[in-house]
């Protein structure tokens, strides 16, 4: 099997991204709570608690290191992984940046799979001390 | 509520998953992927229409145990994605407290989770860590 991994690919590991500043709102807590139907009233009002899935609005502006867009037949999200040293608070503000750890393939029975790992790092603002991070895993595959 | 374990956590039926949610979950994410939120866009990549973000599904999960346990409980939150959501599915959020750990002194609960869909097969399965206290 021919790799497809070309040394365009490989190159993207160990490409960072950030990091880039975050500012949680209690507004953006609330609408969250309320798009996944959970009533939990620490997720409301001024001093929210953010949901554990909240990390997933801190969203790069502009470019980032990732494959090319028409890179494989479909893209999937694999796996996803959050850890907090802290929960997360409206008016907490974070730097987040992103590494791309590793990719590797895999020959599924629908056709070639290859796969990206992320590894994220939340820390407080202009600070290095680590708040949470998380692992983002997707995959493109190649239809036979 | 204390937990053992072994024990199971309280089981959560959601709503049905509508379209509308899809926005409002791309919205509330940023996540503007066209699959979730776009039927013509979906059936152009195979789909028989929009899919739920898995990531929405993953939100499912942090309910149940902050639910259980309490909001900012979750030390971790870990899942792998096996199943897509279609809008009309009623998925059911379940799992067990696997271990209750000591962490200097500090109780955590290591829980199995999965959401499941109303066919019961397992669209997203995973672990949580929480703090019991």
């Amino acid at each position: 099997m021919t790799s497809r991994i070309t040394p365009e690919v490989q190159a993207l590991i160990g490409q960072t991204h950030g990091p880039f500043r975050v500012i949680i709102e209690a507004g953006a807590i609330r609408k969250f709570a309320d798009a996944i139907g959970d009533p939990n009233p620490a997720y409301r009002g001024p001093d929210a608690v953010a949901p554990p899935t909240f990390p997933t609005t801190f969203r790069p502006e502009g470019p980032y290191p990732d494959l090319p867009v028409d890179y494989g037949d479909v893209g999937l999200h694999a796996s996803q992984t959050y850890e907090f040293d802290r929960p997360l608070r409206a008016g907490d503000e974070l730097d987040v940046s992103f590494t791309i750890v590793n990719i590797y393939e895999k020959s599924g029975r629908s056709g070639d799979l290859v796969f990206v790992e992320r590894e994220y790092k939340f820390t407080g603002a202009g600070s290095n001390e680590r708040i949470g991070g998380g692992k983002w895993v997707s995959l493109r595959r190649f239809d036979k | 509520m204390t937990y053992k374990a072994g024990g199971p956590l309280p089981e959560i039926v959601k709503a049905p998953v509508t379209k509308v949610q899809f926005v409002m979950y791309a919205g509330a994410s940023g996540d503007f992927n066209p699959i979730h939120t776009d039927d013509e866009a979906a059936r152009e990549r195979g789909l028989s229409g929009v899919i739920a973000h898995g990531m929405l599904s993953m939100a499912f999960l942090g309910q149940l145990a902050e639910s259980a346990f309490e909001a900012g409980s979750v030390r971790k939150l870990e899942v792998n994605f096996r199943g897509m959501i279609s809008p009309g599915d009623v998925i059911t959020l379940r799992g067990h407290v696997a271990e209750i750990l000591d962490v200097d002194g500090r109780p955590l609960a290591r829980c199995e989770i999965e959401a499941v869909n109303g066919k019961g097969d397992v669209v997203t399965k995973g672990t949580v860590e929480a703090w019991m206290g």
